[in-house]
């Protein structure tokens, strides 16, 4: 095996994976605090990647200012989706839940594709085809910022939920709503917040994206079903399960690429959720369904 | 109403659907610093009437006043701010986290300042919780959770305290300790305690008084001693013998 084809792969499997784990964990902390699977998550990776690919021409931003914006955009139709509809499902709802979810996708991603066209975009940035070099590794600087972004949002997520009282009610409320009640904390007030947290996100992961890949509507797609299976292999409503989950089907997916037949790249993290599903259903980090 | 009266409900009406109410028309008023038992069968309406106050199950009826001012239009955490703490039955906090975060949590409608110094009250009422301060809740003994329930409850140092099954899956010992220990709270504090418990004869004898419930209406009230004297509530709660209150 060739070490440095493998050290290549590897890195670039790190890096994917850490975005990876920002889609799901994002997935995990709405199914965690409002119990709803929401189908249109992807939808708001593809729009953070949107928006980063309009600010950074439009008002000229640089990579970092660039970002902070379509982070904020899409936090913001977080908020505005709760409100419109996520705020009017009840946690009995599983059903209703799935088809307005589903049903917002399908608005949101040929709502873009009329406005944009179905065509992909290039988002260029001051790193512009820049690497960097480790050895014979090289590392595209994208890339490189990529996982060093998805690395920060993470320290700052663990912060917010382990220190302060805003990620702490989230937490409250996904291990049980009843006690969140006695102590005074207003589910609907944390709902919000939490919509809006991962819908940030997951606009970070598009917009990180966007100098990686072609920008395209149906982006969110593809990325939202291996977060459904991430979130599955973690454990459901399991943040640190759906990160852990992440990053290595991220360095897997990358190997399996690389020294499996191209099919298997796209493959294997179905295999492993089926798997976990029929060997451990609470999922591999869970001690039990539904925690926080 | 009485001057001193701190919770007033008039012919209060609650359920869990519009036209089935569990709890229907129950009258009551509790004074403040005092201790009081709600009796009653399965089905009797206790929890609900106990969720009613707190304001989460629906309110089909009726007045709920605290300090006179009406407050059934109010969401919990707006209950909870003017002084009125429910300790739910069963196991209610929050397992995966340790206890001094399920304290911090049981601060989340105080100012950080207020928080620092109604955690370290707690922590002083209850000594066995600052030993355990890092532990997670779910390792925690069920007497212990009980504490650390009524611990994060009582942050809020409310007026007046709900406790819903408090001796729920105790041991004897420990069912005990949870009675004597919300009434020294109560003759301290001035602290005024509604309890709904299935230990008639224990919650009876640490109580000022008693109201009994039957299929969601009030049967009786009065002071616990008589209402563990009257021969239905021995026959049907005390299991006939001697009363509750061992006079």
């Amino acid at each position: 095996m060739d070490a440095v084809f493998f050290a290549q792969l590897l890195f670039n499997g790190l890096a994917i994976g850490l975005i990876y784990a920002l889609i799901a964990v994002g997935l995990a902390l709405v199914y965690g605090v409002l119990r709803i699977v929401n189908f249109a998550h992807g939808e708001f990776l593809m729009l953070g990647a949107y928006a980063m690919a309009l600010v950074t021409p439009v008002l000229g931003l640089l990579y970092l200012p660039s970002l902070a914006v379509a982070m904020a955009i899409t936090a913001l139709l977080g908020v505005v989706m709760f409100e419109l509809l996520f705020a009017r499902l009840k946690e009995t709802d599983f059903e209703r839940s799935i088809l307005v979810t589903t049903g917002l996708s399908i608005i949101l991603l040929h709502g873009v594709q009329w406005i944009f066209s179905a065509s992909g975009r290039m988002v260029d940035t001051e790193f512009g085809f820049a690497g960097v070099e480790i050895g014979d590794i090289r590392i595209t600087a994208t890339r490189l910022a990529a996982g060093v972004v998805a690395l920060g949002a993470f320290l700052a997520l663990w912060l917010i939920l382990t220190r302060t009282q805003f990620g702490r009610a989230m937490r409250a409320i996904s291990q049980n709503r009843e006690a969140a009640l006695m102590v005074g904390i207003p589910p609907r007030k944390v709902a919000r917040n939490a919509m809006m947290l991962a819908c940030g996100l997951c606009g970070l992961a598009g917009a990180a994206l966007a100098p990686v890949y072609l920008v395209q509507p149906i982006m969110g797609q593809a990325l939202l079903f291996k977060a459904f299976a991430l979130v599955i292999i973690g454990g459901l409503g399991h943040l640190q399960g759906a990160a852990i989950a992440a990053v290595i089907l991220g360095v897997v997916e990358s190997l399996a690429g690389g020294f499996l037949t191209i099919v298997w790249q796209e493959a294997i993290v179905f295999v492993a959720m089926i798997l976990v599903l029929l060997l451990r259903p609470q999922g591999l980090f869970a001690t039990r369904i539904r925690v926080g | 109403m009485p001057e001193t009266a701190l919770l007033e409900l008039r012919d209060l009406r609650a359920g869990y659907t519009p036209d089935t109410a569990i709890v229907d028309g129950v009258s009551l008023t509790l004074s403040p610093g005092t201790v009081t038992t709600v009796v009653g069968g399965n089905g009797a309406g206790k929890s609900t009437l106990m969720k009613a106050i707190y304001g989460t199950v629906r309110h089909l009826g009726g007045e709920v006043r605290l300090r006179g001012e009406p407050i059934q239009h109010l969401p919990p955490w707006e209950r909870l701010s003017r002084g009125i703490g429910l300790v739910p039955q069963g196991r209610c906090n929050f397992p995966e986290m340790s206890v001094e975060e399920n304290l911090r949590l049981g601060a989340y409608r105080l100012t950080r300042s207020e928080a620092v110094r109604a955690i370290e009250r707690v922590a002083a009422m209850f000594p066995v919780l600052r030993a355990r301060w890092k532990t997670q809740a779910a390792n925690l003994s069920g007497g212990e959770q009980q504490l650390l329930e009524t611990a994060m409850v009582l942050e809020t140092a409310p007026s007046l305290l709900l406790l819903d099954e408090p001796s729920l899956g105790l041991s004897p010992k420990m069912q005990a300790e949870i009675f004597a220990t919300a009434a020294s709270i109560a003759r301290d504090t001035g602290l005024t305690v509604l309890m709904v418990e299935q230990n008639v004869r224990g919650a009876l004898r640490v109580s000022d008084t008693a109201i009994v419930l039957e299929q969601g209406r009030k049967l009786m009230e009065g002071p616990a001693a008589e209402v563990a004297r009257d021969p239905r509530i021995r026959q049907a709660y005390l299991g006939g013998g001697a009363t509750a209150m061992g006079t």
